[in-house]
């Protein structure tokens, strides 16, 4: 007897999800989530109120819960799903959306000209999305790892460790879906990449991160762990910390701590933390680009002001616009003044006498 | 070696001082000179300087004013540290990146042709924002090899306000003549340098300027001549300059054998002109075109209110001249209606 449309479907189907399920990127995030929920377990015996996510991100986080149960559908269009972290969608990126293509490919072309050597695409690796543009995926996400980057050296921060002999350490303070760490071991890959983020969140970065650099060396941090996670960086690649274990995330030594989108949407006293830690540890540099308070988060003052209370902060400027926003029409020749409300990319070294 | 002339500065001169103790370059020596500054600048320079033995503090017994104690910082730099090779003028309200120093000396330790090597730099306001977007070409005078082309390239393209901040090799510094008692003596100095040597901007952002007040002739008056201010006060600065540097190349030979007596006369010829071009110029990002539409539209504008104005005069003087003729009129036709017999 011949199947009818319904079952033939419903047998493709099943066999693609059980294909899916053996795939490497499931089986990355099966062992991420049993590391998260591990952290998660460990994280209610902590008291510690400075630790808890920002009323902000405790409704963020309630958005995609479902992570921690994602079929291996899910799985392997994981980029599709980040939106919860950076807002951006996949619909955004069709190819009959002309007018926002151009207005991105002559923002990339404007990075470009800035600094072509550090642009790197998206990977099409778990659903990763974007324009395509001279036979690489861009999106507002690539192009603000670019001007991230640009940023960086602008502000004297790559030139001084690329001077630097041996191994990289680099921090990144909410790793959102991994796509810096995609970007910056993809240019230095002689890095040790520690984030430090909340366990759900970790479920997107450490699973894209594991996907897309199949043979790196990867290490969990969960409090109560001790300082094994952090012992002989030189060894490991990507060391995946939760947020509640920073008084435990002590790396021997670390050259760049850096932040992107999230101080702003943190409390004063959780961005004090992480500014103060990275002092304590040594940090020579520490990156920011964040506006001064999210338009959503009442629990911080100022962003810039906090961090000067370890790092001497300094902005660094760039394109005339945003990182989300097009660039005007003839820019180059009237430049627009900055706006206050801007993100900033700030750059800064520790303070001598705090 | 760093040179510090501070004065009133102690809000902004912990930050200074400590990206000068950041610097990576490990060969360093800052030296702070107090111009009897009435805040708590002092106490911030003492403290620091308890801190860090790399900090040498002296205050002045008297104030020097602002040229005054840009030469004494100098002198001190030097006494106490004779064979240091390399010195720089730091504001105590700027900030420099930890690898300035590292930078400006590679680039003076490779090019023994450099005497002044500077970087390019963020204008910041108080609180370490930047304060408007600046992109332009480094300045580099290794384009032209003589004297004359570099003089007038530095009288026309450099800016002083960001290269008397550089780095400089002392010999340089001393037969340059650091500091006059002139108006707009970091000009004077950087050309003046420009003549021994060639200049060079590395193009990296490692120095970010607080601008605290914009240029004012006014306050430089004020600021620099303590001692009463000198007679050449009045006459325009190029002018002044150039005289100087007539007599430094001419009579003293300050800059022999590379440019002999004879030129002098020349290059204290092309100061005064490129200098006095520069000066007329209008400043940079506003175009000459603009500003005389600018002013055009102005000159529209005050027209047009002086000639409504002449309007409304006219209209309040020509009301009651109308008025008194209609009542006069009337008058004249009633006493005309009621007949001889009045």
């Amino acid at each position: 007897m011949r199947a009818g449309p319904g079952e033939a479907f419903s047998t493709s189907f099943a066999s693609r999800v059980e294909a899916l399920r053996e795939e490497p990127a499931f089986a990355n995030y099966l062992t991420v989530r049993e590391r998260v929920m591990e952290m998660k377990e460990r994280e209610a015996d902590l008291a510690d109120g400075d630790l808890r996510p920002s009323d902000y991100w405790h409704e963020e986080l309630e958005g995609f819960e479902y992570m921690l149960d994602a079929s291996p559908l899910v799985v392997d269009k994981l980029r599709h799903h980040t939106y919860h972290l950076t807002g951006l969608r996949v619909y955004e990126y069709r190819s009959q959306r002309d007018k926002h293509r151009r207005a991105l490919a002559e923002k990339l072309e404007a990075l470009r000209e800035l600094g072509e050597d550090l642009a790197v695409p998206e990977s099409p690796a778990l659903g990763g999305f974007g324009f395509e543009i001279d036979g690489g995926l861009w999106n507002v996400d690539t192009l603000k790892f670019l001007e991230c980057s640009l940023a960086l050296r602008r502000g004297g921060v790559l030139p001084a460790l690329v001077e630097r002999p041996g191994r990289l350490a680099v921090w990144e303070v909410g790793g959102g879906w991994g796509g810096y760490a995609h970007h910056f071991k993809t240019l230095f890959p002689d890095t040790t990449y520690l984030i430090t983020d909340l366990p759900e969140v970790l479920l997107f970065s450490a699973t894209y991160l594991m996907t897309v650099f199949p043979d790196a060396r990867v290490r969990f941090h969960a409090p109560g762990d001790g300082a094994a996670a952090f012992a002989d960086l030189d060894e490991v690649d990507f060391v995946f910390a939760s947020n509640t274990a920073l008084a435990e995330t002590r790396p021997a030594r670390l050259d760049l701590a850096l932040n992107m989108v999230s101080f702003q949407e943190m409390t004063t006293a959780q961005v004090r933390g992480y500014a103060r830690h990275a002092r304590e540890l040594g940090c020579p540099w520490l990156y920011s680009l964040n506006r001064d308070r999210s338009h959503y988060n009442v629990e911080i003052s100022s962003v810039g002001q906090v961090l000067r209370e370890s790092y001497w902060m300094h902005e660094v400027p760039m394109l005339p616009v945003s990182y989300p926003q097009p660039l005007p029409p003839k820019w180059r020749k009237r430049r627009p003044a900055p706006a206050p409300e801007r993100y900033k990319h700030l750059v800064g070294w520790p303070r001598l006498h705090p | 070696m760093f040179g510090a002339p501070l004065y009133n500065s102690a809000d902004t001169l912990p930050e200074a001082l400590e990206s000068l103790l950041s610097q990576t370059e490990a060969r360093l020596a800052v030296v702070l000179v107090d111009d009897g500054s009435s805040d708590a600048t002092p106490e911030v320079a003492a403290s620091y300087a308890a801190l860090d033995e790399r900090i040498t503090y002296r205050r002045n017994e008297r104030r020097l004013g602002l040229v005054g104690n840009w030469r004494r910082t100098l002198e001190i730099a030097t006494e106490l540290f004779p064979d240091a090779p390399y010195f720089a003028w730091a504001s105590d309200h700027d900030v420099w990146h930890p690898r300035w120093l590292a930078t400006v000396t590679a680039e003076l330790d490779r090019s023994p042709e450099v005497v002044l090597a500077f970087t390019a730099n963020e204008r910041i306001d108080a609180s370490g924002d930047v304060l408007h977007l600046r992109h332009r070409a480094a300045y580099d005078s290794r384009r032209h090899d003589d004297a004359g082309r570099r003089l007038r390239a530095a009288c026309r393209e450099l800016v002083a306000g960001d290269a008397v901040y550089g780095l400089a090799r002392v010999p340089a510094l001393r037969r340059a003549g650091p500091f006059r008692h002139v108006l707009e003596p970091d000009r004077l100095l950087v050309r003046s340098l420009a003549v021994h040597g060639h200049v060079v901007e590395v193009p990296e952002t490692l120095w970010y300027r607080r601008i605290v007040s914009p240029y004012s002739r006014g306050r430089q008056r004020a600021a620099f001549f303590m001692d009463g201010t000198p007679l050449h006060a009045p006459l325009p600065a190029p002018l002044v300059h150039a005289g100087l540097f007539a007599w430094d190349l001419g009579v003293r030979g300050a800059a022999r054998p590379a440019v002999p007596r004879r030129q002098a006369l020349v290059l204290a010829g092309t100061y005064l002109w490129h200098a006095t071009a520069h000066a007329l110029e209008p400043p940079p990002g506003k175009s000459l075109t603009k500003r005389r539409r600018r002013a055009r539209k102005r000159v529209d504008r005050r027209r047009d209110q002086l000639r409504r104005a002449r309007r409304s005069t006219a209209k309040r003087i020509r009301r009651p001249v109308r008025r008194a003729r209609r009542l006069g009129g009337g008058l004249a036709n009633r006493l005309r209606a009621a007949g001889p017999g009045l």
